[in-house]
């Protein structure tokens, strides 16, 4: 969707018009979705909190400030308080179990680039980091936002968002890290080292 | 630049495409950092392949729902309505912005233009004369009356009908009418099974049952899997001997593999887990007690259970194929311990068999309910029959086989089933609980105290099911509660305790609690009606009727008091040493002149002395029941 089209929608969607705003929620809702997926662990519940995030915008629409710029941020906001809302309705033990129990598919297990069982153990481990340390990592991994827009999105500032980046992906590491120690990743990880190899043989150069 | 400053900067990084010069010549030298660093981008790159969803069914019915799907014809009318339901802040706005405001305005103006024209035209086209429009009137009117559709007012209060339905319905019951077939009338939710020729529904697709009949289905079923699991169980109770009670558990044990077996057909999986769970502990104990005990006959009468046991895992085994796949690990687990079972029972007597003429059956004599007799040469009823596990206890059979103008069991009373509902599991768990350690102990203290747990449990249950007025299941459970007091006082509650610690003060104090906990038992019991609330009374009433003797055991037992310890006879001559002092009735009377009688006194009829006060209040043990019926606990 280009940004002046978002931008008319969101006018139209301001003054009422439920087909434009339609046409926004259908653009936002499968990243929203497996943001809150991510954040959650399970799919219904994910579902259930897109619902909430749209009906909650479509409501307050008319209040927002700003353009369509800001809308994104607006959204993932909103999205952030009912997460967070429902954590706090959630008890412990449904949570353990909801942590536990994972909803992925098989098919999204199979499809997935890596291993069935690394992935397991990678999202195992996601759901049990803090919500807070998740959604920022999810943001920035999935959503590759800086951190100035992670804060943006979620209500914090700046350096509070690369803060729970930083100790999200230390908790990974420590939990996860000798599982991603395989050799088929040689090639993946070498492909950016290459890159900025030749970039600074390239600044050399200039220089 | 040092490996710690790096991993912190590599962890706090938004992104790695650019690494700075003195990151990029560290990571060339350190291999652990190098490590790290590979470790954080496959992480990432796993976390990132989280594929979205596109193809989302919740979207479009969000979409639909709420209106903000593009319109289209059948879409309109739902889109009315469920706009109604929504926050009209914004569409009471003034800014609405010019394209549709013309739309809308242009719209209602040729409306406006159609609507007098229209109007006209159809006042010219009525107007002959005023004879014509008034018999014209009257032949409406009596068409109307004879028409009872017309003047049903549900069918006139729709503001529209869809065509397509409408003009189906009258073609298809004109065409029903000059046929000479009758038009299929409405009738009651089970008229298709009087209409039937057979037992079972047949031709036409049956109405499907409504959402109460399956419910009460499915917890008639819940009731009698638990009514099949205490008639296996209170034998427990009250049997004394170790290799009686393995026949028991046992038994128990394959009741409990029928659950796992029905909970599969159900396709309930953690109620299966939990049954599984409950089977591998009953498993685990009975192979336990077969293979640890010196009975030689105990082996002898398990093993006609090999068979019944192969049976069971050869039922798990088919049900593991024809079931989804998330039953499969649990139908596992099961199919392996009845597997492990019969094996072990086969071993401990390869040749003889239990039904043979010398022998009887242990529980023929114990519990006056109807009970079944294994089979031994029986393989089961798994091949045998389209649906494997087809008998009247499964909820489906209810629903779908079973005969459509039969009662519906619980159809009378379906609040007590709601109860039910909420208690049945508890009271499941609580009854193999105490079972396994029924079978376990044979300690009369202990399993006094095990039967004491289940007797409170199946009370509070009673008390439940009474809220909900008298009703048969409150009644069925009373039934075995009397069963359960009576058994157990009258086998473990003895006048003398003959185990070798009686003595000692801490089994004393143990045997104390338990008299207390009988004195509370039966202090509920006798809580006069004035003290219940009134929509409890009768069903209380009701559910102590079925108590009579177990109210009566538990009188005498409190009235005799404590089990008193043993005291061996000793030899004349010697003097008795570490007899306890507290039972004076069995201290040995010094040698000596007997006292002369006291002049005998007319004995006047005393009335026989209760162990309590004939109104007690409420004991503090059930405070939660009475916080139950007043509606302050629920």
């Amino acid at each position: 969707m280009e940004r002046s089209n978002e931008g008319d929608l969101l006018e139209y969607a301001r003054a009422g018009d439920r087909e434009a705003f339609g046409a926004l929620v259908r653009h936002y809702w499968p990243r929203l979705l497996r943001w809150l997926r991510g954040c959650t662990g399970q799919l219904a519940v994910a579902e259930d909190l897109a619902q909430e995030v749209f009906l909650k915008a479509w409501t307050h629409l008319p209040t927002m400030k700003g353009d369509a710029d800001h809308f994104r941020a607006w959204l993932y906001r909103i999205a952030a308080h009912a997460l967070l809302d429902w954590r706090r309705r959630q008890g412990a033990q449904q949570r353990l179990l909801a942590t536990w129990s994972g909803s992925r598919t098989q098919a999204d297990v199979e499809n997935s680039v890596a291993g069935k069982e690394l992935y397991e153990r990678i999202w195992q481990a996601v759901r049990r980091l803090p919500v807070e340390y998740r959604m920022a990592l999810l943001l920035r991994v999935q959503e590759e936002l800086s951190f100035r827009e992670i804060g943006e999105f979620l209500g914090i500032p700046e350096e509070t968002a690369r803060w729970r980046v930083f100790r999200a992906r230390a908790l990974l590491l420590r939990q996860v890290g000798a599982w991603l120690d395989d050799e088929d990743c040689e090639v993946a990880v070498c492909r950016p080292a290459q890159q900025a190899k030749s970039a600074e043989a390239k600044a050399r150069e200039q220089v | 630049m040092n490996c710690e400053k790096v991993f912190a900067w590599l962890l706090g990084c938004a992104t790695w495409d650019q690494l700075p010069s003195e990151i990029w010549h560290h990571l060339q030298e350190c291999a652990r950092c190098r490590k790290h660093w590979r470790r954080l981008i496959r992480l990432e790159t796993v976390l990132a392949t989280e594929s979205t969803v596109n193809e989302s069914p919740a979207l479009e019915n969000f979409l639909r729902e709420h209106g903000f799907a593009p319109s289209y014809p059948p879409a309109q009318e739902q889109r009315r309505e469920s706009a109604t339901t929504l926050p009209m802040v914004v569409q009471s706005r003034e800014s609405i912005q010019h394209g549709s405001a013309l739309r809308w305005w242009m719209a209602s103006l040729v409306v406006a233009l159609a609507l007098p024209l229209g109007l006209g035209l159809v006042w010219w086209l009525t107007l002959p004369s005023w004879d014509t429009v008034h018999v014209a009137g009257a032949i409406a009117d009596t068409t109307s009356s004879a028409n009872p559709k017309a003047t049903d007012p549900n069918q006139s209060s729709e503001p529209s009908v869809t065509p397509g339905d409408g003009f189906h319905a009258s073609s298809s019951s004109t065409q029903a009418q000059t046929s000479g077939v009758q038009p299929m009338q409405p009738e009651s939710p089970f008229a298709h099974s009087t209409a039937s020729s057979g037992t079972f529904p047949q031709g036409e697709s049956p109405t499907p049952p409504t959402d109460l009949v399956r419910f009460l289905a499915h917890i008639h079923a819940e009731v009698q899997a638990l009514e099949q699991l205490l008639q296996c169980a209170l034998p427990l109770v009250w049997e004394n001997q170790d290799c009686a009670r393995t026949n028991h558990l046992l038994r128990l044990t394959l009741c409990v593999g029928e659950e796992v077996l029905r909970q599969a057909d159900r396709e309930a999986l953690d109620t299966l887990r939990r049954d599984v769970e409950w089977f591998m502990r009953g498993v685990r104990l009975a192979h336990r007690l077969c293979t640890s005990g010196s009975d030689a006959e105990r082996g002898l009468r398990a093993q006609a259970y090999a068979h019944r046991f192969d049976d069971l895992a050869e039922r798990a085994r088919m049900r593991a194929k024809s079931r989804p796949a998330f039953l499969k690990e649990g139908l596992r687990e099961f199919r392996e311990h009845a597997e492990q079972m019969a094996q072990t029972l086969r071993k401990l007597a390869p040749s003889r068999s239990y039904f043979g003429p010398g022998l009887q059956p242990v529980w023929q004599s114990t519990y006056p309910l109807e009970q079944a007799l294994p089979d031994a040469t029986e393989r089961g009823n798994a091949d045998g029959s389209p649906w494997p596990s087809a008998n009247e206890s499964a909820w489906w059979y209810v629903v779908f086989l079973g005969e459509g103008d039969a009662e519906i069991a619980g159809s009378d009373s379906p609040a007590a089933y709601l109860l039910w509902a909420s208690i049945g599991r508890e009271l499941w768990d609580l009854t193999m609980r105490c079972a396994l350690r029924l079978a376990e102990e044979s300690d009369p203290l202990q399993r006094m105290e095990a039967a004491l747990d289940w007797a409170e449990g199946l009370l509070r249950g009673v008390a439940v099911l009474c809220s909900a007025g008298p009703n048969p299941l409150a009644r069925q459970l009373s039934r075995h509660l009397n069963s359960l007091l009576t058994g157990t006082l009258r086998t473990n509650w003895p006048a003398v305790d003959r185990v070798e610690q009686a003595a000692q003060t801490s089994r004393r104090q143990a045997w104390q609690r338990s008299l207390q906990r009988l004195e509370d038992m039966s202090a509920l019991l006798h809580v006069g009606e004035e003290q219940l609330p009134a929509e409890i009374q009768a069903a209380w009433r009701s559910a102590l009727a079925e108590l009579a003797e177990g109210i009566t055991a538990l009188e005498a037992a409190c009235e005799r008091g404590l089990p008193q310890p043993w005291v061996p006879r000793q030899p004349e001559g010697k003097p008795l040493t570490g007899v306890p002092t507290d039972p004076p009735a069995t201290r040995a009377k010094p040698p000596g002149k007997p006292p002369a009688e006291p002049p005998r006194k007319p004995e006047k009829s005393k009335p026989p002395k209760l162990p309590f006060k004939p109104y007690k209040p409420f004991p503090e043990r059930f405070k939660d029941i009475k916080d139950f019926w007043e509606g302050k606990k629920r």
